[in-house]
C-alpha cells in the first residue's frame, strides 16, 4: 500500500481534472491531498506547508505550471520534492523543456488510473 | 505550398491524429471505446448540440514556415455530456452533477484531443500551439465557423450516443 501520509498538492484549473486525480491518487493508498487550481494559488499553499510531491497541469491562467515548477525549485524546500507535470503537452520538444527547468517526471493527458499509480510508485520507490 | 499539398496534409495528416487523439481520449479517461464516422469535408449543414467545447489552435509548418491556425469543436448532447462527465470522474449513476462541472469536463476532453493531435503532429515536424478551451452551452446550438477555412464534420459514436468532432483549418 502507499503511503498515506504523504502529502501531494494537486494543480490543476479543471475541476474534472482535479477530481479525476483525487479519486485515483485516493484508491491507490494517496489520502492526504491537497488542490489549487493555477500555478499562484498552489505557490501560495506550497509556502504554508510543505508537500511530498507536485503534480501539476502545465496551461492554466495566472500562473502555468512551468513557471510554478520554477518557483518552487527556487526555494530550498523543494528543491528535491518530486514534481510531475501532468498534461496534453506530450511532444518531446515539450518534455524536454519541463524536465530542463526542474520537472521530475511527465505524465502525458490521456492518462489510466495503472500510469499514475505507476508513477507514484517510481517517485517514492515503492 | 500548393493548395493540393495543403489539402493531403489536412485530410491524410491533420485529420487522422484529431480522430485518433479523440479516440484515445474517450478510451482512456471515459473508459468508453470510441469509433469515428465517415468524415465529412467542408459540411454545408452546423450539427446541433447542447453543450460544446472549442480549442484554438495556430502555429506554423516548421518545414515551410508557413502559417496555419484552426479549431477543434466536441459536440454533445446535453444528456450525453453529463453521462460521460459520471464517466470520467467515476461517479455513480444517482450522484448528484454540478452542470458548471460537466462545463468543465468537456472543455477537458477538447483539451487532450487537441494535445493527443499536437504531440503527434509533432513527430512529423508540424507544430502549432493549442488555446485554453472555451465551452458553450445551451439547447440546440450550433459553434460558428471560421470563414475560409477547411472544415470537416466527424460523427463519434460510443455506448453513450453520437458525438460530433469538427475540426477547421486554415492556411495564412
Amino acid at each position: 500500500m502507499a503511503d498515506t501520509a504523504k502529502r501531494i498538492l494537486v494543480v490543476d484549473d479543471s475541476s474534472t481534472m482535479r477530481r479525476i486525480l483525487r479519486a485515483t491518487l485516493n484508491r491507490v493508498g494517496y489520502m492526504d491531498i491537497t488542490e489549487a487550481g493555477n500555478g499562484v494559488e498552489a505557490f501560495a499553499k506550497a509556502c504554508e506547508q510543505t508537500f511530498d510531491c507536485v503534480l501539476t497541469d502545465w496551461n492554466m491562467p495566472e500562473m502555468d505550471g512551468l513557471e510554478l515548477t520554477v518557483r518552487l525549485r527556487q526555494k530550498p524546500e523543494y528543491k528535491n520534492v518530486p514534481i510531475v507535470m501532468v498534461t496534453t503537452e506530450g511532444g518531446k520538444q515539450d518534455v524536454l523543456e519541463a524536465l530542463t527547468k526542474g520537472t521530475t517526471s511527465y505524465i502525458v493527458k490521456p492518462f489510466t488510473p495503472e500510469i499514475l499509480k505507476q508513477k507514484m510508485d517510481e517517485l517514492f520507490n515503492r | 505550398m500548393s493548395n493540393d499539398f495543403r489539402q493531403d496534409v489536412f485530410r491524410n495528416k491533420l485529420l487522422p491524429a484529431f480522430i485518433e487523439s479523440t479516440r484515445q481520449a474517450f478510451e482512456t479517461m471515459v473508459f468508453l471505446p470510441t469509433s469515428a464516422g465517415e468524415p465529412q469535408f467542408d459540411p454545408v449543414l452546423m450539427p446541433r448540440g447542447d453543450i460544446s467545447g472549442t480549442i484554438g489552435v495556430s502555429g506554423s509548418i516548421a518545414l515551410t514556415g508557413d502559417n496555419l491556425r484552426g479549431n477543434l469543436s466536441l459536440m454533445f448532447p446535453d444528456g450525453m455530456a453529463v453521462n460521460l462527465f459520471r464517466a470520467m470522474t467515476m461517479m455513480g449513476p444517482d450522484d448528484p452533477v454540478d452542470a458548471q462541472e460537466v462545463v468543465d469536463a468537456v472543455g477537458e476532453l477538447a483539451n487532450m484531443c487537441a494535445g493527443g493531435a499536437k504531440a503527434s503532429m509533432q513527430e512529423i515536424g508540424l507544430n502549432f500551439m493549442i488555446s485554453l478551451p472555451s465551452v458553450v452551452s445551451g439547447s440546440q446550438h450550433s459553434v460558428a465557423r471560421m470563414a475560409g477555412c477547411a472544415t470537416c464534420l466527424v460523427p463519434m459514436r460510443n455506448d453513450q450516443g453520437e458525438f460530433h468532432l469538427e475540426i477547421s483549418f486554415q492556411w495564412k
